[in-house]
């Protein structure tokens, strides 16, 4: 995946805030995802086109964690969102 | 041709027809009264349509296929076949048996609440109190044994609980005409909804508090929808799910057959008081 492509919200899915945390209804699927604190954070971030380099930063800023260990969590989490067509990258 | 006005959940009904026989019984099953033209939805009733079953028993309780198509809605059914143009807010039906007119009406009722911003809830729902509690889970969990385990209970649905928000956003349960076993007289629409509790029978009881989030995935399969994948009514339901999640807490509710599970609800909402 690379880091110089912005990703944002694939704006067909549907997001509703539930204690907090994002459920993401994906319409054309009928299907329905929660997200935990961390990953509500970045979903909340993808409403508006980031990068991945951006993504870490704000992460790490955040969560007050390592570097390496937000990077290969992040890669992980982008790519699920990918696989599931949650995010498009511009 | 005769027409007979009813409201579900406050949402006036205007059935036309011109067999006397079915305008009695539809103003005695639900308290229907004479109507003008455009006082409300429009259901026309086939003229060789009747509300005697005959020979076709085994096809009652089985649910009709359901379609959409240019935004009209097809129900299809060995002993019913009806119509309804979402647009127009019209339909049409031809039944074989009262318990097919009520199986459509209770199908068209399940689609418009939602675009009046309600949900059908696959519940039983009793008053007791000055509160309405709402008991929910897959066939067989025990929804009518609660209604029949509680002392004279105040019975707002067995099968199909109609909840709408009001002009404040606050959902309110309205008195359902659909029943399964357990009928009763109109009760008045009612605010306060004290919870909503997922059977679990069990040899003890108690009740689990449900996160909102792990909730909602428990209650999108509740609602009563004829048809899966439809993409407005999708967005729909689950807007309105997550919003009841945020009026209304969501229980698991353990019980065994005896009424102690109301001191149980009563202590655990005592405390959330």
């Amino acid at each position: 995946m690379t880091d110089l492509a912005d990703f944002c919200r694939n704006s067909t899915m549907i997001t509703r805030v539930i204690d907090g945390e994002a459920v993401i209804m994906d319409p054309q699927q009928g299907k329905v995802l929660a997200l935990n604190e961390v990953g509500s954070f970045i979903w909340e971030l993808l409403d508006s086109p980031h990068s991945q380099g951006d993504l870490l930063d704000k992460i790490c800023r955040e969560f007050n964690v390592g570097r390496e260990e937000a990077a290969a969590d992040l890669e992980e989490f982008l790519a699920v969102l990918k696989s599931k067509d949650l995010v498009v990258t511009a | 041709m005769n027409k007979i006005l009813l409201e579900f959940a406050e949402m006036p009904f205007v059935v036309k027809t011109h067999d006397d026989e079915i305008v009695a019984w539809l103003a005695e099953h639900f308290s229907g009264e004479q109507a003008e033209d455009g006082a409300g939805t429009e259901i026309e009733i086939a003229p060789d349509s009747r509300l005697t079953l005959v020979d076709n028993y085994q096809y009652l309780g089985q649910p009709p296929e359901a379609s959409i198509n240019d935004g009209i809605l097809i129900l299809e059914h060995p002993c019913y076949k009806g119509t309804f143009s979402l647009a127009e807010g019209k339909g049409k039906v031809w039944f074989s048996g009262r318990e097919f007119l009520v199986s459509y009406l209770r199908t068209v009722v399940t689609v418009i609440i939602v675009n009046c911003g309600g949900l059908a809830l696959h519940s039983s729902c009793i008053l007791r109190n000055g509160k309405t509690y709402i008991f929910t889970g897959y066939s067989g969990a025990g929804k009518s044994t609660v209604i029949k385990l509680t002392e004279d209970p105040v019975i707002y649905s067995d099968e199909v609980t109609l909840l709408k928000k009001n002009d404040k956003g606050l959902f309110s349960i309205h008195h359902s005409p659909f029943r399964s076993e357990f009928h009763s007289d109109y009760l008045p629409p009612t605010a306060d909804i004290a919870g909503i509790f997922f059977l679990r029978q069990d040899s003890r009881v108690f009740l689990e508090k449900m996160p909102p989030k792990e909730a909602i995935f428990a209650i999108l399969p509740m609602v009563f929808f004829p048809i899966n994948k439809t993409q407005l009514f999708e967005n729909k339901i689950f807007s309105l799910c997550a919003d009841l999640l945020k009026q209304v807490p969501v229980f698991k509710l353990h019980f065994r057959k005896d009424d102690t599970f109301w001191e149980s609800i009563d202590t655990v909402l005592g405390k959330e008081v």
